[in-house]
């Protein structure tokens, strides 16, 4: 994914309400402060030590904010050669060599960002691959022009050629191979790491320090040269961080090694020659690093995206069962009303009977006494049908838990018990006691069997027959294991036409239907790693059935 | 003349309904008698039911509408007050046009239950009265000799004793002594009392 921000809002929230004058201001300072500090040899008015970080610094302003950062550069290179290295090379010399360099590496980040569409946020191995392909291509430009300019101006004379180009063409890279990418993730992250995160990862980032400290310690303090064949210990440190933290664990692991290289390097007094030497194989080492921690990044951000987009389509599904549970309590609304009102008028008269009798010289208190048990219970299950009713069109998100199938099955009937006797259809619940427990969501469950009980009472009432009977089956089979819950009713069938369609959506026999509640219910059977079908289509021993695994390889 | 006590009949297919209302009713102190179908009830009873039957509209076999149009078919004089839990005001048309008494929504509010129940008792009771009245009267118009007939026609059209001794060619005294008959004969006290008598018998039209 490539970052939506442009890169100067990124630039601009970063720095908050610090203007741009400062960030070019604080660029500048540590572009100078860096070559103070990097500043080992010189030749001919050329910074030759082999790593120039100041360079990365000011490189990721570019790739950031455009080629107005050239002329951080440009000041830069400038202050650089007359403070740290106090040369007596003459100001157009100096000059030129600034222009050269802000020049080369300006006109490379313009086409990457311009051209090559680089993504500063650094998601992909294609933007890792980009920066440094783009950094080599202008640190070659740089050091071919600077040299031709040197040799023109008689700086330097064709010996010198050799000793100068490989070290500033390297340090030129590692300092953009090191510092660039973990200023540009740093930028980035700045926006999404709390404290807190950092606090948790302190400990491992201490641990990768001691061990790159000590590598680097014993490839440095071995006799002859032989450090260079350990340099294959500052792999494990840097590899693991990558592979752990991927493209920000390996800039961290990176710098950590540079800077602790260039330490010791400078401590122990090595000479250009080997300390350029150090430096390519630092690349190989920075360049592995890189790849390995985009890769890994790459593949963590494809998981959270696949992850994001698997939980808003949940969420949407949730809102698309719970629009339908809210269409199928309206269109059961008026049974309801109905049926609730069948135990108020029993209590409402059990209550006046009980008044009666307590205001009677004598009173009946036993008869009493079982009149208001009686009008409690006519209480109670109103309240059982209001409260189902309000379970039931209540929002909420999935929520996956074990299931008494029995129990799910008799809860989702009291609504549907409800709305089959105000319609004088005789409704028969037949699940064994011994049925396993399943899992899943259970009020989208009670849903899809709500749903396929409404259909039912539909049918049978819009044939008009007195007779009307639905059952509800659920059965346990095994191979593979799995609960089979079974609507049948002795409705007028289901029309060859409407058969092949049924589960589309907006697909409905029903004049005022929508037509989205098999669908929906077909949606949330698949969910639980299930299906639904119409089992038998004949009149009068219709049969709608769906199954839930018992075994989920995944649970919605 | 003795009756049968009156008897509430309640029919509703909801057991806790009917239950519930049969004992309130039958706390009230009306007899009550539970149906849990129209099509039950009408099996049950026969012409000498007295009382009123409260009946829920919807139901399945003969519903609350098909019971009171039943009843009137077979000529069984039991008012109905229809009760219903999804009332609408076609349904409530439908009702009252059948000739049920009354027409209340669930949840039956017990004293406007109670009122339409009464009403339709008094009136049942009144109509009796009136029958029972009529039925008297009948009896004893029967019991008069075709010439005491005559007379009594001729009296209540307003036929002077003379006049009829003329039409009848007999004589005044004779006439004066059937009149007579006559009034004991249908207990009346006065000519006016005849002539309302003779209304209510359909021998002449007011």
């Amino acid at each position: 994914m490539r970052s939506s921000l442009p890169e100067t809002s990124l630039l601009s929230h970063t720095s908050g309400h610090v203007s741009k004058w400062v960030i070019a201001a604080m660029c500048l300072a540590a572009y100078v402060i860096l070559a103070w500090v990097s500043f080992i040899h010189v030749h001919k008015g050329l910074p030759v030590t082999p790593w120039d970080p100041g360079l990365g610094v000011v490189f990721a302003l570019m790739v950031l904010a455009g080629p107005r950062a050239g002329l951080v550069l440009l000041a830069g290179v400038i202050i650089a050669e007359v403070l740290v290295l106090q040369n007596e090379v003459d100001w157009p010399v100096v000059i030129g060599i600034g222009a050269i360099t802000s020049l080369s590496y300006t006109s490379v980040t313009v086409f990457a960002r311009r051209h090559l569409q680089i993504d500063v946020g650094l998601f992909h191995l294609r933007d890792v691959l980009l920066l440094l392909v783009v950094g080599l291509a202008g640190a070659v430009i740089d050091t071919v022009l600077l040299t031709v300019f040197l040799f023109a101006v008689g700086q330097l004379d064709v010996r010198d050629v050799v000793q100068v180009f490989s070290p500033l063409l390297i340090g030129d890279m590692i300092g953009i191979a090191v510092v660039t990418p973990l200023l540009l993730r740093f930028v980035f992250r700045q926006r999404s790491v709390g404290l807190h995160q950092l606090l948790s990862i302190a400990p491992e980032g201490a641990l990768y320090l001691v061990v790159i400290g000590a590598a680097l310690w014993a490839i440095i303090s071995s006799e002859n040269l032989y450090g260079f064949r350990l340099f294959y210990l500052l792999f494990m440190p840097v590899v693991i961080a990558a592979v752990r933290h991927g493209l920000d664990g390996a800039c961290f692991s990176l710098a950590a090694t540079q800077f602790g290289l260039i330490g010791l390097l400078h401590l122990s007094g090595y000479n250009a020659a080997e300390f350029t030497e150090f430096q390519v194989l630092m690349l190989v080492l920075t360049v592995t690093g890189l790849i390995v921690g985009v890769v890994v990044s790459e593949r963590e951000n494809s998981d959270r995206l696949a992850r994001d987009a698997q939980a808003r389509l949940m969420e949407r599904q949730a809102g698309a069962a719970h629009a339908a549970r809210l269409n199928l309590v309206s269109g059961m609304a008026s049974a309801l009303a109905h049926e609730i009102n069948q135990p108020l008028t029993a209590a409402r008269a059990l209550a006046r009977s009980v008044q009666h009798l307590l205001g009677t010289p004598g009173a009946d208190l036993t008869r009493a006494g079982n009149n208001l048990t009686a009008l409690l219970a006519h209480i109670d299950h109103a309240g059982a049908i209001v409260r189902r009713m309000r379970d039931f069109i209540r929002r909420g998100g999935p929520h996956v838990s074990t299931i008494d199938t029995r129990k799910m099955l008799e809860q989702a009937l009291t609504l549907a018990f409800a709305e089959a006797s105000a319609k004088h259809v005789r409704l028969d619940l037949d699940a064994p006691d011994s049925l396993p427990v399943i899992h899943g969501d259970r009020v989208q469950l009670e849903q899809v069997v709500l749903n396929l009980v409404h259909n039912a009472v539909e049918a049978i009432v819009g044939t008009g027959r007195s007779e009307g009977h639905i059952r509800v089956v659920a059965r346990h089979h095994t191979a593979p294991p799995r609960v089979e819950i079974g609507v049948l009713d002795n409705g007028p069938g289901v029309e060859d036409q409407l058969a092949v369609r049924l589960f589309d959506p907006l697909a409905t026999s029903k004049q005022d239907g929508l037509g989205l509640g098999l669908s929906i219910s077909a949606s949330i059977v698949e969910a639980h790693g299930g299906r639904v079908w119409l089992h038998c289509r004949e009149a009068g021993a219709t049969e709608f059935r769906f199954s839930v695994p018992l075994v989920q390889s995944k649970v919605l | 003349m003795t009756m049968p006590s009156p008897t509430i009949f309640v029919i509703d297919d909801h057991a806790a309904v009917r239950a519930a209302l049969g004992e309130m009713l039958s706390v009230f102190g009306y007899t009550v008698e539970t149906y849990e179908s129209a099509d039950s009830f009408l099996e049950a009873i026969d012409q000498q039911n007295s009382g009123c039957i409260v009946a829920d509209v919807k139901m399945p076999g003969t519903d609350g509408i098909g019971l009171v149009r039943e009843l009137a078919r077979r000529n069984v004089a039991l008012p109905v007050v229809l009760i219903s839990g999804h009332a609408d005001v076609p349904m409530a048309v439908a009702a009252i046009k059948s000739g049920a008494e009354d027409f209340i929504e669930k949840p039956v509010d017990d004293a406007q239950l109670v009122a339409a129940i009464n009403r339709a008792l008094a009136r049942r009771f009144d109509q009796q009265d009136l029958h029972n009245a009529q039925r008297a009267l009948g009896d004893k118009f029967a019991r008069l000799t075709p010439r005491q007939v005559e007379i009594f026609d001729f009296v209540v059209e307003g036929f002077t004793s003379h006049a009829i001794s003329a039409k009848l060619n007999i004589s005044v005294r004779t006439v004066e002594s059937y009149r007579a008959e006559v009034m004991e004969k249908m207990q009346a006290e006065s000519v006016a009392a005849l002539v309302r008598q003779a209304i209510r018998l359909g021998r002449i039209t007011p």
